[in-house]
């Protein structure tokens, strides 16, 4: 008979075997050996579903560990049944203890999370619900970087769900923090700010000052009428400009409400307000106004002279108040208040104390609108609905002021008398203008020549101009015909015809010639008619010499400018020798490329005596300079007199000026020079 | 039926809590953060009256004008008590020197007003405990001779806020 225990662990082996394989169908080439069974011999449908045969096995096996448990009771020896409870209890031990079941869980938890989750998604939401919100708290108390991280990519998306399927929360919950959002951006990058707006904020303007303006041309227009006229006459005699008025007229004046407010207590005792507009907060309007009044009374810095708020202006809209001594009237306006208004104030104010101030209805005011009387209202009414509107005194109609319509009638005959005589006399000097000049027109010898005739006070004027002293006769003989009893101003010039071009130029060559051989220097001349100019062309000259060139030949008739073009620059007499800082030794280059040509040039021309002019800058003391400059000149001229000039010719000069040309914002080098001048 | 309006004035000591008192019975609400009044601000609670047919009014405009408390620096200024029928001299009852003032604040006032109505609140009750209190009350309450009367308030708790308002608009209309 074999061993009970080892049965049992077979039946049981091979039990387990059998759920296994049946219960855990994904496993399947697990080695049967592993689960330790025996039955390892045939197992032709476990794969398949539980077959009869495997279910006769399993009532068998079943039955087989009974009769174990039986045998167990009545066989087994004290020790296997203490083993096996202590096993039990072991083993209970064990899955109460959550560190082990831990373990045991550990490797297949999210396994298991994600089976429950896909099988029953119902069930674990309601569980992680309700933890969600403190999840999400939680992590952002310990690391609000990581989870702004993780929620970052899906908030646009969720903010844009959301503006479409509810906006008006959204708009909700941003819109208290819209004004302090702007303000931060325009903190951070102004510019960007102006950028975005600036469309909105120009459209929105140029909306309005496009209003504005056609309101401005409309009441231009109106102004050129015959109305406008008289009106514009009569707002000059009132001290307004046209710019005022029509800018006045733009933003038309309205009164949205008048107040009557009991001066100490700030209660209203009256009030009217446009309909239509948002109602003002009457009471809580007249006691700030009566708080701001005591105030600026209480800082008033002169005790003796009590003076009162007359008007609050806010940006577009103002508080005009007119004050009497137990109520005061506050009118709340828009645009700007006409002088008349405060007229109307006044009226009203007068009105209101002649006929209700000095009973008990304004000064015993309690705060009861039913002791009021009615009229106050209806003076209030007036003054919204016709701001600018006076009560004027009906005016007595008089007899007429015979004195005054007397004088006006002196006036008139003494003004208009001599204005009818200077009329006549104005329509008189026109006809013999125009007389004058359609005889000169018609006169053949004058007819090319414009003569302006000017008729003044019995004096003619002729102006114009004529190529003849004959001619110039002739017009005012003409003049003294017609008009013989008025003076004739003759101004017409005689002008001498230019002579022919070719006679200029010939005597323009002419001229040349002759003072090309006094200044003994090539000299050409040539003539433009059109310009009426001589050009001249030549070597250098000295500042004399081009001086009495040029006025000889302006002299020539016909020509109006002389344009000189000497050849100065190349001219060794030009060259300037410059000289180093408090120094007179000449540098060699200075003498091959300035001194060389020099001599040269004399030699050639033995007859010129130059004089030799030495400069300083001005950078020494004056008396360093005074002895400086002379030696630099005396410099030059041992170079010269050295190369056979004669010392009679060289003359030497010395000056502590900048030479001319240069002056004292130039460098200081243009200053350390020598440079000549022709001698005549 | 219309309605009649009454202006008052709350005076007292600067932190007293005026303004307090103020909110509690228009606004139904209190902060314990201090704000100070600059100037005055004017507040207004509308009160039911038992209709008078004789006079055709049936509610009450209170118009409360809410005056910069009292600092050493800085008196009231009394311009603004023109024309109030009545004033609440508000205390505080932790700070003695708030309660010792209470009678210039009332000499102010009927300098200007000699027919004015008088209220007194004793503020701030809730901070003293139950003996304290009645200790209070015992030594206070014949100090005063008031037209009103004088009240242990609590702009805290509420408590006779509104019996205080009531009694005034009571006093002036009768």
């Amino acid at each position: 008979m074999p061993s009970p225990l080892p049965q049992a662990d077979t039946s049981l082996g091979e039990l387990f075997q059998f759920l296994t394989e049946h219960d855990l169908p994904q496993h399947p080439d697990r080695p049967l050996a592993d689960t330790g069974a025996i039955f390892h011999s045939s197992q032709p449908n476990r794969q398949g579903s539980i077959s009869d045969e495997t279910s006769e096995r399993l009532r068998l096996l079943l039955l087989d560990l009974l009769a174990i448990d039986q045998q167990n009771a009545t066989d087994t020896p004290a020790e296997t049944q203490d083993e096996l409870s202590r096993q039990l209890r072991r083993l209970e031990h064990r899955c109460r203890d959550p560190r082990i079941m831990g373990q045991v869980i550990y490797p297949i938890f999210a396994t298991l999370l994600q089976q429950k989750i896909a099988q029953s998604p119902d069930e674990i939401v309601p569980a992680l619900a309700t933890i969600i919100d403190q999840v999400l708290a939680t992590q952002s108390q310990r690391d609000r970087t990581a989870l702004s991280k993780a929620l970052a990519a899906a908030i646009p998306g969720a903010i844009s769900k959301q503006m479409g399927d509810a906006p008006h929360e959204v708009v909700q919950a941003i819109a208290p923090a819209m004004g302090k959002a702007i303000t931060a951006q325009i903190r951070l990058d102004r510019d960007s700010m102006v950028d975005a707006l600036y469309p909105v904020i120009g459209n929105t303007i140029s909306k309005y000052m496009g209003e504005v303006v056609s309101q401005i041309n409309h009441r231009v227009e109106q102004t050129f009428s015959l109305t406008g006229l008289v009106n514009h006459l009569s707002l000059r005699l009132r001290g307004i400009s046209d710019a005022e008025q029509i800018l006045r007229d733009a933003m038309p004046f309205n009164v949205q409400a008048v107040f009557l407010i009991h001066k100490d207590s700030g209660l209203v005792i009256a009030e009217v307000q446009q309909s239509g507009t948002a109602a003002l907060e009457a009471d809580m309007l007249a006691g700030m106004l009566t708080a701001i009044r005591s105030f600026a009374g209480e800082c008033s810095t002169d005790p003796r002279h009590q003076s009162e708020l007359t008007q609050i202006d806010y940006e577009d809209f103002q508080i005009i108040m007119e004050v009497a001594g137990y109520c005061y009237l506050a009118a709340v306006t828009q645009g700007d208040p006409p002088a008349i208004f405060s007229m109307k104030l006044r009226q009203t104010m007068s009105a209101i104390i002649l006929n209700h101030g000095y009973g008990d209805a304004i000064e015993q005011f309690d705060g009861n609108p039913n002791s009021v009387p009615e009229s106050i209202p209806e003076l209030l009414h007036d003054l919204l609905n016709a701001p600018q509107q006076i009560e004027r005194p009906p005016v007595e109609r008089r007899p007429l002021p015979w004195g005054l319509v007397l004088t006006l009638g002196f006036v008139l005959v003494a003004v208009g008398i001599p204005l009818g005589v200077m009329k006549y006399q104005w329509w008189q000097a026109q006809q013999l203008t125009a007389q004058l000049r359609d005889t000169f027109v018609s006169t053949p010898s004058l007819a090319l020549y414009r003569i302006q005739p000017v008729v003044e006070n019995q004096t003619i004027t002729l102006t114009g101009q004529v190529p003849s002293l004959v001619l110039q006769q002739q017009a005012a003989d003409i003049t003294r015909q017609l008009a013989p009893d008025f003076t004739v101003d003759n101004q017409v010039i005689a002008v001498d015809a230019p002579p022919e071009p070719e006679a200029i130029a010939a005597e323009a060559q002419r001229l040349t010639q002759g003072l090309a051989q006094v200044l003994a220097t090539p000299i050409t001349s040539t003539y433009d008619p059109d310009l009426q100019q001589l050009l001249v062309q030549g070597s250098a000259l000295s500042a004399d010499q081009t001086a009495q060139l040029t006025e000889s030949l302006r002299r020539i008739p016909g020509v109006q400018s002389v344009v000189l073009s000497l050849d100065n620059q190349g001219s060794p007499l030009a060259q300037r020798v410059y000289f180093t800082p408090n120094s007179a030794d000449i540098s060699p280059q200075e003498y091959s490329q300035k001194l060389t040509p020099l001599i040269r040039y004399l030699r050639d021309n033995p007859t010129v005596k130059l004089r030799i002019i030495g400069h300083t800058d001005r950078s020494g003391t004056e008396q360093i300079n005074q002895q400086l400059a002379p030696q630099r000149a005396a410099a030059v001229q041992a170079v010269l007199s050295q190369e056979g000039m004669p010392l009679s010719q060289l003359e030497t000069v010395g000056m502590i000026d900048p030479p001319p040309q240069v002056s004292n914002a130039d460098a200081l080098w243009l200053s350390r020079c020598v440079r000549f001048e022709v001698v005549n | 039926m219309g309605t009649i309006s009454k202006k008052i004035c709350m005076v007292g000591d600067f932190g007293v809590g005026k303004t307090s008192l103020i909110r509690r019975f228009v606004e139904r609400e209190f902060s314990d953060r201090y704000l100070s009044t600059v100037g005055v601000k004017i507040s207004r609670k509308v009160i039911p009256l038992t209709p008078d047919l004789e006079r055709n009014l049936d509610t009450l405009k209170l118009l409360i004008w809410d005056l910069e408390g009292q600092t050493k620096f800085k008196a009231i200024t009394p311009s603004y008590l023109h024309g109030s029928e009545s004033i609440l001299v508000v205390a505080d009852v932790t700070r003695q020197e708030t309660i010792d003032n209470i009678q210039n604040h009332i000499q102010l006032f009927l300098g200007i007003n000699p027919k004015g109505s008088i209220a007194i609140a004793l503020n701030k009750i809730d901070l003293l405990d139950s003996d304290e209190q009645s200790y209070l009350k015992e030594s206070i309450h014949s100090t005063f001779t008031t037209t009103v009367g004088a009240y242990f308030t609590s702009a805290k708790t509420g408590e006779n806020v509104d019996t205080i308002f009531n009694a005034i608009a009571q006093k002036m209309v009768p």
